[in-house]
């Protein structure tokens, strides 16, 4: 099958066993990789199960586009039954995993049961046993991964979990290559959850191509346009650090918890003092040009750290007012060793800072520490103690909507998440498209599926009207990306042509299949992730997409969005309008048409049996 | 009477399907600052994320000088408008 | 002709790798390759590259006179090619190597594609 190994990785904890399958055609035919593949395992392989609990999956996907000669091609996808929010989960990095997978022969690895001990995977081609991790285990997630490098060699591509992970924090990540991170929806947890410390991979085969003459032609053509793009220098330069003093002046990064999205401390975290203060070189992940990971040193603190990128220089610095970069990559480093997302460490932090000053919370419950915005010490101190689930941090490690639900006091209106994910790093007051799509992002309030900032300054913020169909084009196609697992940045980033993914589609797997039909696999995936919701979540719907009340009644207070507020009645249109395109019912659940319209009228059946939908 | 600021401005990804253009030369009285430059050739400041002058990255209130090239380089690319 | 490396500018990508497996053998498999990122992130915080510098010591040494310039390159014949590996262990950069399941060794026949594709000018092609 050219452009997949053909091969999934079935590894059952429970018994240390691991078999081979063969990747099934329809499934490669209908839901194309990455994502696609992880999103029908879980729905398939999970239904009713605790997400900490054994009957559980951990999927590591790749997919066609991995590991063969064009840019970036290597972004795998973790995936589980989400114990943050009991919804589908997953989580993309970047690296050389998703590539190294395929020359070892494998398009996923399904992870079932649990060992009783801590065990690492370890793959060499055909060669794969499960083995022992007990010298790893309380380890940090970087130091473990360099452990098992100087022990393995340096062929062997690994991802980890750091204490965060082995302590079932709800949103601990999955860290691989010295720095990148599959961050979101607690699936480190559910890889501590097994007793998995470590997977580690080499693979020897080649990756078979169709056309391997029409692969050089349009790859060599897309690494050149990358090359000589007179923007490719900005990135070298600043990475995606660069975005932070851009969305500070267009009032959308977050400060102190979400209050406004303008931060006057911007200047001492922008690029340029990143580059001249900390950033030693620049990071690739395999095969790209763009180079936007920066490598850097705080040498006050004899550390090194992979960033810090947009979201955690936005959710650690203006959201916690952190307004130095070497605090900012220090707290960065603590998170990457711990194994905690620094999305959600910076938002539960940022939370926790809120409730302290306006006392909410007091020093009997930070066990004595002082817990203020701006404060560094304070973090690594909660962040280390969420690591451990100690003191404070048992509560936090279980995420901002149950830290609001165990303190009261109306800070539920301000703890700011969706359907349990902590949000991302987009202020989103004045940008009504940005704020439906972090309302209908199916894992949770995630900015990555749909990116719509810019739509709403070129369109108008105010408006209501188009920005429903804007959201749920991007809800596609940004996600195709995923399922073909390769980076969206050389698109999104430096606008190359989507046309040369549709060429390289025939050139890889000899498959003549239009752009239109492969959006189309990536529509499935959307409205399975909401059939999958609606079924493990009783009353799963409408009521599960609003954002916190903060927004919805709150005006921003200072910067270039100051005034602005989505009221509950103009979310209801964005809602409405995003439904009835979808062809999901007013409740926001797939119709059996809908879902029978994109091949999933086994889903269908399923909730109908089950009464979820008519 | 000031020489006039002949200035190549350069519209990265989507601000130049935007303007409907990918380049705009412009000559100037008097020297503007790059968000006003911006302005000119047709481009919101808004969705300008960062100014390049001559390759070398400089703030929105950096006056460029005769005969600069001026690069605007958006937040997104692709998929943003 | 050789490829010389400025250390500091590798970012890490590995294109050089895939692109060297695709334009010598045909085949998608950076480990295929005649030329090697290693990382010292947690040392210098930089990447190594290594290349052969075509010193021409792995000629000196091959018993069977396999290893000659052509086309302005120290290159494998592989007809002649024994599998003593010698040449592998004689190399100071470590830029032989011998891909699983193959016998004979693969070096860089400075061709120059690896270095027109990578993106961040750490390599150049001199000579």
């Amino acid at each position: 099958m050219n452009g997949y190994a053909g091969s999934i990785l079935r590894v059952d904890l429970s018994k240390g066993t691991a078999w081979s399958e063969p990747l099934d055609a329809k499934l490669a035919e209908d839901y194309i990789g990455g994502r696609g593949f992880a999103a029908r395992i879980i729905y398939d392989e999970t239904k009713g199960a605790d997400p900490l609990g054994p009957e559980n999956r951990l999927v590591l996907a790749s997919g066609p586009f991995a590991g063969v000669f064009l840019p970036a091609g290597s972004k795998a996808t973790f995936a589980a039954k989400s114990p943050a929010t009991g919804l589908y989960g997953d989580a993309n990095v970047g690296g050389h995993l998703a590539a190294e997978l395929k020359y070892a022969g494998y398009d996923a690895i399904v992870f079932q049961g649990a060992a009783e001990h801590p065990v690492y995977l370890h793959v060499d081609d055909d060669k794969v046993e499960v083995r022992d991790a007990s010298a790893l285990w309380g380890q940090g997630a970087i130091q473990a991964e360099v452990a098992l490098k100087e022990n393995l060699g340096e062929d062997f591509q690994i991802a980890t979990i750091g204490p965060a992970g082995e302590n079932l924090v709800k949103f601990a990540c999955i860290s691989h290559d010295i720095g990148r991170q599959a961050g979101r929806t607690g699936v480190g947890a559910v890889m501590g959850s097994k007793k998995l410390k470590a997977i580690a991979v080499r693979g020897s085969k080649s990756v078979p191509v169709a056309d391997v003459e029409a692969l050089k032609r349009v790859g060599r053509e897309m690494f050149l346009k990358i090359k000589h793009d007179p923007a490719l220098d900005v990135w070298h330069k600043y990475g995606l650090g660069s975005v932070c003093t851009w969305a500070n002046s267009i009032g959308a990064f977050p400060t102190r918890n979400f209050s406004s999205g303008y931060f006057e401390g911007i200047e001492g975290i922008d690029h340029h003092h990143m580059r001249e203060r900390i950033i030693v070189g620049n990071k690739a992940c395999f095969a790209c040009p763009m180079a936007c990971g920066k490598f850097s040193r705080v040498k006050e603190r004899g550390v090194w750290v992979e960033g810090p990128e947009y979201e955690t220089t936005a959710l650690i610095g203006g959201n916690c007012a952190i307004d130095r970069i070497e605090d900012v990559a220090y707290a960065n480093y603590l998170c990457d060793e711990l194994g905690l997302d620094t999305i959600s460490a910076g938002n539960v932090i940022g939370f926790t800072m809120e409730c302290f000053e306006k006392g909410v919370i007091d020093a009997s419950q930070t066990g004595g520490l002082a817990v203020r915005f701006g404060d560094v010490e304070a973090f690594a101190a909660l962040a280390n103690r969420i690591a451990r689930r100690e003191g404070i941090g048992a509560v936090l490690a279980d995420g901002v909507r149950h830290a609001a639900a165990v303190w009261g006091k109306g800070s539920e209106a301000y703890a700011i998440q969706i359907k349990g994910l902590e949000w991302s790093g987009y202020e989103s007051r004045g940008a009504p498209a940005m704020m439906l799509a972090y309302m209908t992002a199916d894992i949770g309030a995630h900015h990555n599926r749909a990116w719509a900032i810019t739509f709403d300054i070129a369109q108008g913020r105010e408006k209501v009207e188009g920005k429903a169909a804007k959201v749920i084009e991007l809800q596609h196609i940004r996600p195709l990306f995923d399922l073909l697992a390769a980076c969206r940045l050389p698109w999104v980033e430096m606008g190359l042509d989507l046309k040369y993914y549709a060429e390289l589609w025939p050139a890889v797997t000899g498959q003549d299949r239009s752009w239109e039909d492969l959006l189309r696999a990536s529509e499935r995936v959307y409205n399975l992730n909401r059939a999958y919701a609606a079924r493990e979540v009783p009353g799963f719907g409408r009521e599960h997409d609003y954002p916190p009340e903060r927004f919805s009644t709150t005006p921003v207070p200072t910067g270039a969005t100051q005034g602005h507020y989505i009221d509950r009645q103009k979310l209801d249109e964005l809602l409405d309008d995003y439904y009835g395109l979808r062809g999901w019912d007013a409740r926001g659940l797939p119709q059996a048409a809908t879902l029978r319209g994109l091949g999933l009228g086994d889903v269908a059946a399923e909730l109908v049996a089950l009464g979820r939908i008519d | 009477m000031a020489a006039s600021i002949r200035l190549r401005v350069k519209l990265g990804g989507n601000l130049a399907t935007l303007a409907g253009k990918a380049q705009a030369d412009l000559e100037l009285a008097e020297p503007l600052p790059l968000r006003e430059v911006a302005q000119r050739a047709g481009v919101s400041p808004q969705l300008v994320m960062l100014y390049a002058v001559n390759g070398t990255v400089r703030p929105a209130e950096y006056c460029p000088g005769e005969g600069d090239e001026v690069l605007l380089v958006p937040a997104v690319a692709g998929g943003g408008i | 002709m050789k490829v010389e490396v400025t250390h500091s500018l590798c970012s890490g990508c590995k294109l050089c790798q895939l692109t060297c497996s695709l334009y010598q053998f045909g085949e998608n498999n950076p480990k295929k390759a005649g030329i090697f990122v290693s990382s010292h992130l947690l040392g210098d915080g930089h990447y190594h590259v290594a290349v052969c510098d075509q010193c021409g010591d792995c000629a000196a040494v091959c018993p069977t006179g396999a290893i000659r310039v052509v086309d302005g390159a120290y290159q494998i014949d592989a007809e002649q090619c024994n599998w003593c590996q010698v040449c592998v262990h004689e190399c100071a950069q470590g830029a032989l190597v011998v891909p699983q399941g193959a016998r004979t060794p693969i070096k860089c026949t400075a061709c120059g594609e690896c270095v027109e594709l990578c993106p961040t000018g750490a390599l150049a092609l001199v000579g």
